[in-house]
């Protein structure tokens, strides 16, 4: 009898590379991609431990152990990141809340447009504000709500007349409209776009299963409460993980356009906070970089609980 | 063996002494520098970084559209060196490549270059870095200029500050060294000055039969000169705005308490009140001269007064044509720290111990600096100045740092503007503040004005707690530069201290000026005078703003290491400008000063202006970092202005808290660490000052 010796794992997987070598080929710049702008960068995050000196590099600059980690948790800026914290948490919780549904929402109108014309319009003006730059929105967002002696928006206006603003309120300091006009601001630059997988998980969906409802006579919103939506779950729900994974690391560039001084207590992330005490006002890197740290960690344990609970509520998760 | 081992150890020892022999000779040879001479016939190339932010600053020209030179021949392209730098290259024998990123802000440019180890470029400069230029150089990342000043390079440099040892000792390093040459202003002279609009005075206080508005006026401000701080008497009661000139108030009276005291507060009654309460007090022939003119004689509830009567006739100031007019503006809100200035004139309040906002400093009797923030006697006037604002005395925009405008553009400079929008009174430069309209059209009426008088340092005087400093911007040399690199760059630095290089930076190119002329200025000086060739092409390619046309096309007034004259904006300034600079110039106007002159009072450091930048060591610098906000919380300043916006009036958008009360304003900043971040400075001011 022959006994068939096992194949060395490393020749197993040289004879696979060389026998699919234009898969890996495709697959290879990615991979630098991923080394270069992922990886390598990770080398940095020493500087969270030091009292980082641009002069002295990342490797020259002191060791300092955990001290920036106990200055942004326990030290000076305690007060700046619980508050940055709990704001990161908040307006991803306000985001997934009001932002998460209307994409699906605006998915299952579209499907449900009979004409194709009309569908397509409706889609390309709903998309349009994604390709405009946060500057751009922002900028647009600021003009529409600003009041001042020199000019006032017509939202603003608008607001004041219907007396949900009072008259002399600037809408851009008040802490109170901050959550609001960024969500909404994020609804209508993403909607239109996020909607597009949730429109081609639709459009995955079996005609078949429709026409069985139908002839169980099922209504319109049978169909979509038994099928468009059971046929949506598994995009749904990894798109609900990869967003719970980005829960904060919430839009830093429209939050630092829009936020001013005064709104800081409900406008503060984590993300800007890394930016002012990192970068601005001769900033301290290390503790940029520790705030970063933090940030990731989070999201990281956010993103392996979410997929353990996907797995085992709704057999369906990321890995 | 033992004998061998003892010989060799013996052997050592003898070696060892004679080497520490020869290390004491050649540490005694040291002592007495050799010198160094550069051999100007070589050519040597210097690579320079110079950022501001702003591509049209920089060394190399930047506009789509060539400069012709005055020799109809020569053409400035884009990317070429700016005509000035191209003439210098050639007088220092160097070639001079520009590595500036264009629009880079020096801050981000010192951290870059910090980053890769100063080697990209031979020189560093930029606005506002001065501080990193000095704290990097005494890590050793830049050439001592002390040692290349005792080697015998730069020596018109090193006579300019044996000449000016305030300026030596505000640019020493604790450790005694000079790193870098900063843009030095022109020293000893006015900086801003208050500006009003002449016609508006006049015609509400020079008319006997006005029409003016009979809208509600309320009023908030309780005035500052009241009760037991009348001013009368020896309490200001005689005040000299010009040498020979005294003005008397007459009596006690409070013009405030008189306007709050009226049963009705109209544009009409107010301004018949303050007529008649200078009629009471003053002998001047015409009421508006308490304000306007060389004998003015206001203090800051006189200057309410008239903001108020402003404020409250509109309509009658404009002719109908505005319903709300806004007495005090600043040129933007990013300026909004100038109304801040008004602490001068409620008892002496200091707010800036430098020409820049972030000088929040003092110099206490002991000598010792203090914060100027957090006294109770800011606090208190904050208090003040949301009174006013309350009344609608300040333009409102000013606080929003969200709006970009320039209120002065608005304001003063587009009357004829369809719902022109009309400012009074603001704090500026004098040459750009009354310069002369674009359009013939458009009459101007603004005039610069005396300063408030008050009880300043415990002495009744004018004054304006603004002056030209020393600036922190200017220029340093990379220790990684070669040799040769380093020596030419000191002679380039040097080039800007000789009589030649002075009138090129401060001036342009010999061929812009008129020969054998000169320009004499209100000061009586003579300076180089512009021939039409930079007027004309000023006007053309800058809108006539000389500053810019010197700086943007041709290379000169640069921030860089130089003493800046004030000779080149003489020559851009209408009329009213210079009256305003002769009307200050021949006032008993003080300001503050390096070597702090001033009439004797409470302290003698009062008018001390504060150095540009602190030495800090690297302990300091991480004490900063890791145990105070001050610096890296801008929410900290907003409350400052919060409290001006929204304290009087009780309105705070919701969630916006206001300190209560002086304790609870306090606390903001000790929460902060203002505590150690005042001992801090002040342990770093004192070591800086032992090294003088």
């Amino acid at each position: 009898m022959e006994i068939k010796m096992r194949e060395p794992k490393a020749k197993k997987i040289f004879k696979e590379i060389k026998k699919e070598w234009q898969l890996y080929l495709l697959l290879l710049p990615i991979v630098i991609w991923f080394l270069l702008f992922a990886y390598k960068p990770m080398t940095g995050l020493i500087v969270a431990f030091e009292r980082f000196e641009p002069s002295d590099g990342i490797f020259g600059s002191e060791f300092k152990g955990l001290s920036n980690f106990i200055n942004i948790t326990s030290g000076i800026n305690k007060t700046a990141f619980w508050g940055a914290f709990s704001n990161t948490f908040i307006i991803s919780l306000y985001g997934l809340l009001f932002g998460f549904p209307i994409p699906i929402i605006l998915a299952i109108l579209f499907s449900e447009i009979g004409s194709e014309g009309y569908r397509k319009i409706t889609q390309t003006i709903t998309y349009l504000p994604h390709f405009l730059s946060e500057v751009t929105i922002t900028g647009i967002v600021i003009t529409l709500v600003y009041s001042g002696a020199s000019s006032r928006g017509i939202v603003a206006q608008v607001l004041n007349t219907l007396n949900i603003v009072p008259e002399g309120v600037k809408i851009i300091e008040t802490p109170n409209y901050f959550r609001p006009m960024y969500i909404i601001t994020g609804i209508w630059k993403e909607s239109g776009y996020n909607s597009i997988v949730y429109f081609a998980a639709i459009m995955g969906i079996s005609p078949v299963m429709y026409e069985a409802l139908k002839v169980d006579g099922g209504n319109k919103w049978q169909e979509i409460r038994y099928v468009t939506i059971p046929g949506m779950a598994p995009t749904l729900i990894i798109m609900i993980i990869m967003r719970i994974g980005r829960m904060l690391s919430v839009g830093y560039e429209r939050v630092l356009l829009l936020y001013h001084p005064n709104t800081y207590v409900t406008a503060d992330v984590l993300s800007t906070l890394e930016q002012r005490l990192g970068i601005e006002n001769g900033g301290n890197p290390g503790i940029g970089s520790a705030i970063g740290i933090f940030n990731s960690v989070i999201g990281f344990a956010l993103v392996i609980s979410a997929n353990k609970i996907s797995r085992q509520v709704s057999k369906t998760s990321l890995w | 063996m033992k004998k061998q081992i003892m010989f060799s150890l013996v052997g050592v020892l003898m070696m060892g002494l004679f080497a520490c022999s020869n290390n004491t000779s050649s540490s005694s040879k040291s002592t007495s520098t050799p010198q160094i001479s550069d051999d100007l016939s070589k050519p040597v190339s210097l690579r320079l970084n110079l950022a501001y932010g702003n591509r049209n600053q920089t060394l190399t020209y930047q506009y789509n559209t060539p400069l012709t030179m005055p020799d109809g021949v020569t053409v400035i392209s884009q990317g070429q060196l700016k005509p000035m730098w191209s003439y210098v290259a050639k007088e220092i024998n160097a070639s001079f490549k520009d590595v500036t990123t264009q629009d880079q802000k020096a801050s981000q440019m010192i951290t870059t270059a910090a980053a890769t180890g100063f080697k990209d470029a031979d020189i560093y400069g930029g606005n506002s870095i001065a501080d990193n230029l000095m704290n990097y150089g005494v890590q050793g990342k830049f050439v001592d200029l002390t040692e290349l000043m005792a080697q015998g390079l730069m020596p018109d440099v090193k006579a300019f500050l044996d000449a000016n040892p305030n300026i030596k000792s505000s640019i020493t390093a604790y450790n005694g060294k000079i790193y870098h040459l900063p843009y030095i202003a022109e020293i000893g002279e006015f900086a801003r000055d208050f500006h009003m609009r002449e016609s508006w005075v006049k015609n509400l206080l020079d008319v006997s039969s006005a029409n003016y508005d009979t809208d509600a006026f309320t009023t908030y401000y309780k005035g500052f000169w009241i009760n037991d701080n009348a001013r009368t008497g020896d309490n200001g009661g005689t005040v000299t705005p010009k040498e020979g000139v005294s003005i008397t108030k007459k009596t006690n009276q409070n013009v405030i308490t008189l306007m709050n005291d009226l049963s009705s507060k109209t544009g009409a009654t107010l301004a018949e009140c303050l007529k008649k309460y200078i009629k009471d007090n003053y002998d001047y022939s015409n009421p508006s001269e308490l304000y306007l003119g060389a004998k003015a004689a206001y203090d800051i509830d006189e200057l309410v007064a008239l903001f108020r009567v402003i404020k409250a006739n509109p309509k009658y100031l404009t002719s109908g044509k505005a319903t709300v007019v806004w007495p005090y503006f600043t040129r933007q809100s990013s300026y909004r720290e100038e109304l801040l200035r008004f602490g001068t004139y409620f008892d002496g309040i200091r707010v800036h111990g430098s020409d820049t906002y972030s000088a929040r400093w003092e110099i206490d009797k002991n000598g010792d600096i203090q914060y100027t923030y957090t006294p109770e006697k800011f606090y208190n006037m904050l208090n003040y100045l949301s009174d006013w604002n309350a009344e609608g005395l300040v333009f409102t925009d000013t606080f929003d740092s969200t709006n970009k405008n320039n209120f002065r553009n608005q304001l003063y400079f587009a009357d004829n503007a369809e719902n022109a929008k009309y400012g009074f009174m603001t704090f500026d430069f004098t040459a750009s503040t009354t310069a002369d309209a674009a359009t013939e059209s458009e009459v101007r009426d603004i005039v610069g004005v005396l300063p408030p008088v008050s009880r300043v340092n415990g002495v009744w005087q004018y004054y304006i707690d603004n002056s030209r400093v020393i600036k922190p911007d200017g220029w340093a040399i990379s220790s990684n530069a070669s040799q040769e690199a380093k020596v030419r760059a000191a002679t380039l630095f040097n080039y800007f201290f000789t009589e030649k290089g002075a009138i090129l930076q401060n001036y342009g190119l010999d061929e812009m000026l008129k020969s054998n002329e000169k320009f004499t200025g209100p000061d009586g000086k003579e300076v180089p005078a512009y021939n039409d060739w930079t007027l004309q092409t000023t006007k053309q390619v800058a809108n006539g703003d000389l500053s810019s046309f010197l700086r943007n096309w041709i290379g000169a007034l640069m921030p860089i290491g130089y003493q800046k004259e004030i000779g080149f904006e003489y020559q851009y300034t209408s009329q009213r400008g210079f009256d305003a600079w002769k009307l200050l110039q021949e006032s008993t106007t003080n300001i503050p000063t390096y070597s702090g002159e001033g009439l004797k009072g409470d302290n003698p450091n009062y008018y001390t202006l504060i150095p540009p930048v602190f030495s800090l060591t690297q302990r300091q610098s991480e004490t900063l970092a890791n145990e105070t906000t001050i610096d890296s919380d801008d929410k900290l300043f907003e409350v400052i202005f919060n409290i001006i916006r929204y304290k009087t009036l009780n309105n705070a958008p919701a969630s916006v808290t206001l300190p209560k009360s002086y304790q609870e304003y306090y606390q903001v900043f000790k929460d902060a660490g203002i505590e150690t971040y005042i001992a801090t400075y002040q342990a770093a001011y004192k070591a800086m000052k032992a090294v003088k």
